[in-house]
């Protein structure tokens, strides 16, 4: 028996040693890329012609092999300064993104011929207003501000401009006390109880990443079992859905909450034309959920939330541009030509040119 | 941290109990110690405050009361019992008496004004609350000896597999462990991994993946009918059950890697046959506290019958209390005391009813009432789950008015048909498994299958797992507890 436990204090010995292993390349990062595929941006990867494709934000989510994208990214590339721009856009990655194409404010700069300054939005954290006060803006002659929001956020984005003028110094100075010390302490915890690195590793090194990989594609051909970021998706044509839009197309958006978001993007729109002399203009980007949805089996009926919000907008006199109706109209006649990518949460080159023809050729002055 | 993490199942787990072989006997427990707190500290760090602050009373309390006679003795357990219901009450309850007493007020016309307090509540501390007062009551009624090594009285209470979702163990049986020196056994390390396997599937496989249309449903009760509420109520009994007994059996089995034994936990609750079998094959270290510490020291059954039956609907009422501060939960544990205050008015009636359709004792019989069993749970559920008492209300309602039209669900099933299919497969698996759990003399012919084929099985649950398992980092159900 003693040869056994020598064998088991080795195991013992081995395990001990993987663990730290782990914890060391997860908290090392440089350690850790080592023992990592290179990273190419979001679902990125290298051909054997040496150059650098994306295979979709989705696809990365569920790694199934039949949904994977081959996306070459544009930049965007940003220059024009805010006082010098002809035209304002605010946006989402939806504006952000050059996939297959150049990103919308580029694409609308070489179009127009106009300076166009570009503000991307990540996440909720600034409203136009707030942003222009934040730079000190300086009034000139009148000008376009688009803001673009996926439809997902619209809610959530406009539910917090009504905060943000409730209490105009939310973003003041909240660390009243020594943020050295504070510095010190939170570098300690994170040194201590972070785990998002370690687990990160675990789930992504070179050996665990292709065993994933493969249970993850077997479930799917076996069993249609797909992975809960997105929750759902069409076989025809091929489509992943993204949870984040999944449950918003679930939720009641009751009429109440819809004219209180209105209510306040019209206060918005107000005072930006008062103080800086600014026509708002809001562009909501469908989700690819809104567009497709009739090819989920079971998945009920578009609540028309995009039409109902822009109707609150137009009763309260807040300028907008209608790339919902153009979409939907275009993906009925034209069914088999695809506005979305199978496994991106994002447009194709298509749905972006037509969003851009909407608004070349609607009453604003371009 | 959660023991469905990466971090807990790649890092944690074979770290500590690697080190926990390694190191000579007498620097053991520290260890354990330290990574009981580390553990704990996972969730909010500066909470181990609390921990220590009645690990201290406790650890004092438990001796000065061994020293102690007579009255003296009595409040030392009553300052302990205070302390300890305290922290509970401040942390857990305070916000829902004070609200209930603002409501009052505000019906009196009463002027009350007393704030709620923005405090997040420790995880786990009904449990390692219950723990610590088991062992004042014990040490009280001289069943226990006081412990005098403060770190391990601090062990007892802390160790990591059940600090934080029980077994609430007793001292007798844990503290003792500590001072065991437990070499390293091939057979029972194995059998700990594979109770830490099958909690494992119970949790990533079931819990988590049926949660997803518990929580869509539960959470959003006005977007749904009837049906769907019938549907979400059965998941949900699943989801519960899967979530709770696969951390408890997850707990008993990294404890016993370490070889360590904790209670068992749960015991096939769905195959009892009325509900008083139920709890006790339920939460039963939860159950046998308060039969030890509550029931019994009413009078337990040796009473009157009405003395009786008000002994069981507190005993009801306090866990229904002890689970959460919502009127839902203090309803769900009044639901179950009635339930068996019903069976005992009702229980010479059913026995003639079954004797004169000559069904006594037999398959129909007994699926009957496990089936009557099981619907009446499923209904206590219901408060249980829903997020307040006009929810669970609305729920009643909606299933009255078209519970029965489960056909209406046929889009919602062929949406998630996948999941659907994955889900009643794997609790067709469970139940497969709870079959012969539910029996000792079943359970004993399944202990001697031959190795190779348990083997087998368990590498089939760990295939299941990693094809199945829904690793999102989904926190226990009974942690909020």
């Amino acid at each position: 028996m003693k040869w056994l436990k020598k064998i088991m204090k080795l195991v013992c010995i081995g395990f001990v040693v993987l663990a730290l292993f782990f914890l060391l390349a997860g908290k090392n990062k440089d350690f850790g890329r080592k023992f990592m595929e290179e990273d190419y941006g979001v679902g990125g990867y290298r051909e054997p012609d040496g150059k650098v494709y994306l295979s979709g934000d989705l696809f990365s989510y569920c790694r199934i092999e039949s949904f994977r994208e081959k996306i070459i990214e544009t930049k965007l590339q940003t220059g024009t300064p805010i006082d010098k721009a002809d035209i304002i856009l605010k946006g989402d990655s939806f504006f952000n993104t050059g996939y297959d194409s150049y990103p919308v404010p580029n694409a609308l700069q070489k179009i127009t011929g106009k300076n166009i300054f570009y503000l991307p939005t990540s996440g909720y954290e600034i409203t136009p207003l707030k942003y222009l006060e934040k730079i000190d803006y300086r009034s000139s002659a009148e000008k376009l501000f688009i803001v673009e929001t996926i439809e997902r956020n619209v809610m959530l984005r406009t539910q917090r401009l009504q905060s943000d003028f409730v209490n105009d110094n939310q973003d003041g100075n909240y660390l009243t006390t020594d943020s050295r010390w504070f510095g010190i302490k939170d570098r300690i915890k994170n040194i201590l109880f972070d785990r998002i690195g370690v687990e990160y590793f675990i789930k992504n090194n070179l050996i665990f990443k292709p065993i994933n990989n493969w249970f993850k594609n077997k479930a799917f051909n076996w069993l249609g079992d797909i992975d809960s970021k997105t929750p759902i998706y069409s076989n025809n044509p091929k489509m992943l859905f993204f949870d984040e839009e999944v449950n918003f197309g679930k939720d009641k958006k009751k009429l109440d909450s819809i004219n209180e978001s209105a209510d306040n993007v019209a206060k918005e729109a107000r005072l930006i034309k008062e103080k800086y002399n600014l026509v708002l203009v809001y562009l909501i980007i469908p989700d690819k959920l809104s567009i497709y949805g009739d090819s989920v089996a079971g998945y009920k009926k578009y609540d028309n939330f995009i039409p109902r919000f822009q109707e609150a907008l137009k009763v309260r006199g807040v300028k907008y541009v209608d790339i919902y109706q153009v979409l939907s109209d275009y993906h009925n006649v034209y069914p088999n030509d695809l506005l979305y990518y199978s496994g991106d949460t994002h447009y194709l080159p298509k749905a972006k040119e037509l969003l851009i023809n909407k608004l070349l050729n609607s009453d604003l002055d371009f | 941290m959660l023991f469905n993490s990466l971090f807990f199942l790649f890092v944690f787990f074979p770290l500590v109990t690697g080190v926990y072989y390694l190191l000579p006997h007498k620097f053991r427990w520290g260890w354990l110690l330290l990574a009981s707190c580390y553990f704990y500290m996972g969730f909010i760090p500066s909470y181990i405050l609390i921990l220590a602050f009645t690990i201290t009373i406790d650890y004092f309390a438990g001796i000065f009361i061994v020293k102690s006679t007579g009255r003296k003795k009595k409040y030392l357990l009553i300052l302990s019992i205070l302390s300890n219901i305290g922290v509970l009450f401040l942390f857990k309850y305070f916000n829902f008496f004070n609200a209930n007493f603002g409501a009052l007020a505000e019906l009196i016309h009463w002027n009350y004004s007393i704030q709620s307090l923005s405090l997040i509540l420790p995880i786990g501390l009904s449990f390692h609350t219950f723990q610590s007062l088991s062992y004042i009551i014990e040490v009280y009624r001289g069943h226990q000896k006081a412990e005098y090594n403060f770190g391990i009285f601090a062990l007892y209470v802390m160790f990591y597999p059940q600090l934080v979702a029980g077994p609430i163990e007793r001292p007798q049986n844990l503290l003792p462990q500590f001072r065991v020196k437990h070499d390293f056994k091939i057979e029972r390390f194995v059998s700990g991994l594979r109770l830490i396997i099958w909690g494992l599937f119970k949790k990533v496989v079931i819990a988590d993946r049926v949660s997803i249309f518990v929580n869509q449903i539960f959470n959003n009760v006005q977007d749904y009918t009837g049906p769907y509420f019938v549907l979400a109520t059965f998941l949900f009994a699943f989801q519960i059950y899967c979530d709770f007994s696969g951390y408890s059996d997850m707990a008993r089995g990294l404890a016993r890697t370490l070889g360590f034994e904790l209670m068992v936990n749960f015991k096939a609750p769905y195959f009892s046959k009325s509900i008083s079998e139920f709890w006790r094959r339920w939460h039963i270290s939860l159950s046998s506290w308060f039969r030890d510490y509550v029931y019994i020291p009413l009078g337990g059954s040796r009473v009157s019958s009405f003395r009786l039956q008000y002994n069981l609907f507190i005993t009801f009422l306090l866990s229904g209390i002890w689970h959460g501060a919502n009127w839902t939960y203090i309803i769900w544990g009044g639901l179950n005391g009635f339930y068996l205050i019903f069976a005992l008015w009702t229980d010479k009636f059913g026995l003639k009813i079954s004797k004169l359709l000559r069904i006594k004792n037999t398959v129909f019989d007994k699926i009957f009432q496990t089936l009557i069993t099981f619907l009446l749970i499923c209904f206590s559920w219901i408060f249980f789950r829903a997020k307040s008492l006009a929810d669970a209300w609305y729920i009643l309602k909606q299933i009255l008015i078209d519970g029965y039209n489960l056909l209406s669900l046929w889009p919602f099933i062929l949406q998630y048909r996948y999941s659907f299919i994955i889900v009643f497969g794997a609790i067709g698996l469970l139940l497969l498994v709870d079959y012969f759990i539910a029996d000792d003399r079943r359970l004993e012919r399944l202990r001697l299958v031959p190795l190779p084929l348990q083997i087998i099985f368990c590498l089939f649950v760990v295939f299941l797992i990693m094809l199945l398992g829904r690793f999102v980092n989904e926190q226990f159900i009974y942690f909020q507890f």
